[in-house]
């Protein structure tokens, strides 16, 4: 009977443990942030949140104030509505590109990646103008609010298509790590936010952006499985040359595959001497015109795809030594070898523009869908 | 006070549970944040660090069994005033029940802390410390084998939490370890002295010997116990290694506890939080197994009932708990603690060994003559 009481007593005081009464009505859950530089120096915070009075048509309001940081915003943002602004829900955090370029994000970022409500796996992107008006403009389908929108949009960038991973944790790691530079998405409003290119770190300030075409090298070289398809037109005369025989009448034929599979191959010569190779079996889904694929053919075929996209890796990498950005993290492979592990970031950029990178791309044909 | 612990046959135990003893209360607070420690000194060989920590357990654990061999049925406490007479023993003795009770008082301010900043910031200690003391104070008030039984069911309801580490182990890095044997060996062996906090707990054999049953199966469950606990700190630290870049992970204070951060489920969105609550499974035979140990010094040494020193005991906790609250003291009583674990638990069998040896033999030479 007195154990009974005991645990009784006992449930009824875990009651009084209920001290965060987060009722569900009373919370701004948050979905997107965003952060945009201001002309006078200023931080211009937006955040949208999720509204739940199903009796109004929209299911989201947005509200923006400007601050010197983070949290000064918030605690403006904060008079600003009457609910509780938490950050659990947070799905994507967008910087104005300007910002990226003129300040770097390492610091909001920061703020973020110490606060234990934030998951990690939060999206990172940068804007290409201002992120207040994607917000507020920007359609998102049938997606219940815009953050909803732009998550689903990455995940299936990032899963099944060119994007690499970007969530906070990956940004931050790579921020930390020598030797190699993150890359973050780069949206544009265009009805709704699409994915224009890919932005260029050198550590956390963006230095230029490339392609999601080119960004697939990128991709390649850390061996994930999906990728997106990819285009390219080989003129008729190395078709020729060849002596692969195609119809008449015809300047360059568009060949698009898919890569299923690739292999990278870092070859360290010297401090300021790399050989990248890069073994990608692909499957070809597309062509403009019919082209016999027999084995010889397909050999010569694979030949054909090799040299061309080596000529684009070398153009691509020779941009980004241009631009001091690694994102391939060849100073991370220096750097694994026993006598160069002293290398430090700043080392690395005096050296990385000089490195002579020799890339060797090898193609197999894996498929050539139903069709021979 | 007699120096052997003659125990009743109807509270013993088998040998085979200090496996789960062993394994749960050396994996505790300490490895929630243990990788960085380890890290700071041994940056990617961590991993060489605890192997020379582990290599090193069993060289004491074996210690340890000498010298409770040599008595039969003896524990620490009754073969310290054997050794140095009533009244250093009696202080020897309490050194070890201050040891206990500075460790049981990090496990609880650790775990608390780790609530507080990941679940409710604004519940008070107090109440996490009522709660998890009066469970402590409930099971230690069945004696040693409510004690034992607990530990070891807590022990299996808390594995699970090793699955969920899938996730951090597909996002690892394995150019994090290279290039390899890098670090100096003092650097290692700095290391390998981080590892202590995290691994100490196996001394509890000091006190438990008594009670075992079947005396002499006791290695086997011993060493796979020490094993246990090493390899899961093994592994999480090569996973944090992994998971996190280098610079990182210096940087992060609960490095384990973040891991868990990156898993999603479409049912559940944060597991980080389930596994700050699932630590309360890995805390509870923590403090359980001290708090007994405490206890049970008490009365060794003193006389007084467990009765009632356990209540003194957790008013004091209680009292701790409420007082301590910042970071930077709770890291200090820390590191005050695992500098002397290092010393308490590492270093003195290993002291004990050759006095009592000595006095073997020089009993034997009585005998003869």
């Amino acid at each position: 009977m007195i154990r009974i009481g005991i645990v009784v007593i006992l449930t009824l005081m875990l009651s009084g443990c209920g001290l965060l009464n987060k009722t569900l009505e009373e919370q701004g859950i948050s979905t997107v942030l965003g952060y945009d530089l201001l002309d006078n120096n200023k931080i211009k915070g937006t955040v949208a949140l999720l509204q739940f009075n199903p009796n109004k048509p929209q299911t989201q309001y947005i509200i923006s104030d400007t601050g010197k940081n983070s949290k000064e915003i918030r605690q403006k943002l904060e008079k600003k509505t009457n609910h509780d602004l938490t950050s659990g829900q947070l799905r994507t955090i967008m910087f104005q590109d300007r910002l990226a370029q003129e300040r770097g994000i390492k610091n909001l970022l920061d703020t973020i990646q110490r606060d234990n409500t934030i998951g990690s796996l939060v999206y990172v992107a940068i804007v290409n103008g201002s992120v207040e008006e994607l917000v507020n403009k920007s359609e998102y389908e049938d997606a219940s609010d815009i953050g909803t929108y732009i998550y689903n949009m990455f995940e299936k960038q990032v899963d099944k298509e060119m994007l690499n991973n970007i969530n906070i944790h990956d940004f931050i790691s790579l921020y930390y790590e020598v030797g190699v530079d993150p890359t973050l998405p780069v949206l544009k409003l265009d009805k709704t936010p699409v994915v224009q290119s890919v932005a260029i770190f050198n550590v956390d300030k963006m230095v230029g952006t490339i392609s999601t075409q080119e960004n697939l090298y990128i991709k390649l070289s850390k061996g994930k499985k999906v990728f997106g398809y990819k285009t390219i037109s080989i003129p008729v005369e190395e078709l020729k040359e060849e002596e692969i025989s195609i119809e008449d009448g015809l300047e360059s034929i568009e060949i698009s595959f898919k890569p299923t599979y690739s292999k990278s191959d870092y070859k360290i010569i010297s401090k300021d001497h790399v050989v990248f190779s890069l073994q990608v079996s692909i499957e070809i889904n597309e062509v403009s015109s019919t082209i016999d694929f027999n084995s010889e053919n397909t050999k010569k075929v694979e030949k054909l795809i090799s040299k061309k996209m080596n000529n684009e890796f070398k153009s691509i990498i020779s941009k980004l030594q241009e631009m001091k950005s690694d994102p391939f993290g060849f100073g991370s492979k220096i750097k694994s070898l026993r006598q160069y592990s002293k290398l430090e970031d700043n080392e690395w950029y005096d050296i990385y523009p000089k490195v002579l990178i020799e890339t060797n791309v090898s193609v197999k044909i894996k498929r050539t869908g139903v069709l021979n | 006070m007699d120096i052997q612990l003659k125990v009743k046959k109807n509270i013993q135990f088998r040998a085979s549970y200090l496996f789960f003893i062993l394994a749960s209360t050396q994996i505790g607070v300490g490895i929630m944040g243990a990788p960085r420690y380890i890290f700071q000194y041994a940056k990617q060989d961590s991993w060489i660090s605890i192997l020379i920590s582990f290599l090193f357990m069993i060289v004491v654990m074996f210690a340890m069994l000498y010298i409770l061999r040599s008595y039969g049925s003896a524990d620490i406490f009754g073969i310290q005033v054997d050794l140095f007479g009533s009244i250093i023993g009696k202080i020897l003795g309490t050194v070890y029940i201050v040891y206990f009770l500075m460790g049981l008082m990090t496990v609880l301010l650790t775990y608390i802390e780790a609530v507080r900043l990941f679940l409710y910031p604004t519940l008070s200690p107090f109440v996490i410390a009522f709660l998890l003391l009066s469970l402590a104070i409930y099971a230690v008030y069945g004696g040693i084998r409510v004690t034992v039984g607990v530990t070891f069911l807590f022990f299996l309801l808390s594995q699970w939490v090793l699955l969920l580490l899938y996730d951090p182990v597909s996002r690892m890095e394995w150019e994090h370890f290279l290039p390899m044997f890098q670090t100096p060996t003092s650097e290692l062996l700095k290391g390998a002295k981080e590892t202590t906090f995290t691994l100490s707990g196996f001394e509890i054999v000091f006190l438990l010997y008594p009670f075992v049953h079947n005396k002499d199966q006791i290695k086997k469950p011993i060493f796979f116990g020490i094993s246990f606990a090493a390899f899961i700190l093994f592994i999480l630290t090569i996973i944090s290694i992994g998971y996190y870049s280098l610079e990182d992970l210096e940087n992060i204070e609960w490095s384990v506890l973040t891991l868990f951060k990156g898993i999603k489920y479409t049912f559940i969105e944060r597991l980080d939080y389930v596994v700050v609550v699932e630590w309360m499974m890995v805390i509870i035979p923590n403090t359980i197994m001290l708090l007994w140990g405490i206890t049970h010094g008490i009365k060794r040494l003193y006389s007084i009932p467990s009765k009632h020193s356990i209540f003194f005991i957790s008013a004091l906790l209680l009292l701790a708990s409420s007082i301590i609250k910042d970071d930077a003291h709770i890291s200090k009583l820390t590191g005050t603690v695992s500098e002397a674990g290092f010393w308490i638990v590492f270093i003195y069998p290993l002291v004990l060994v050759p006095i009592v040896w000595l006095k073997r033999k020089h009993q034997k030479q009585k005998g003869s003559r």
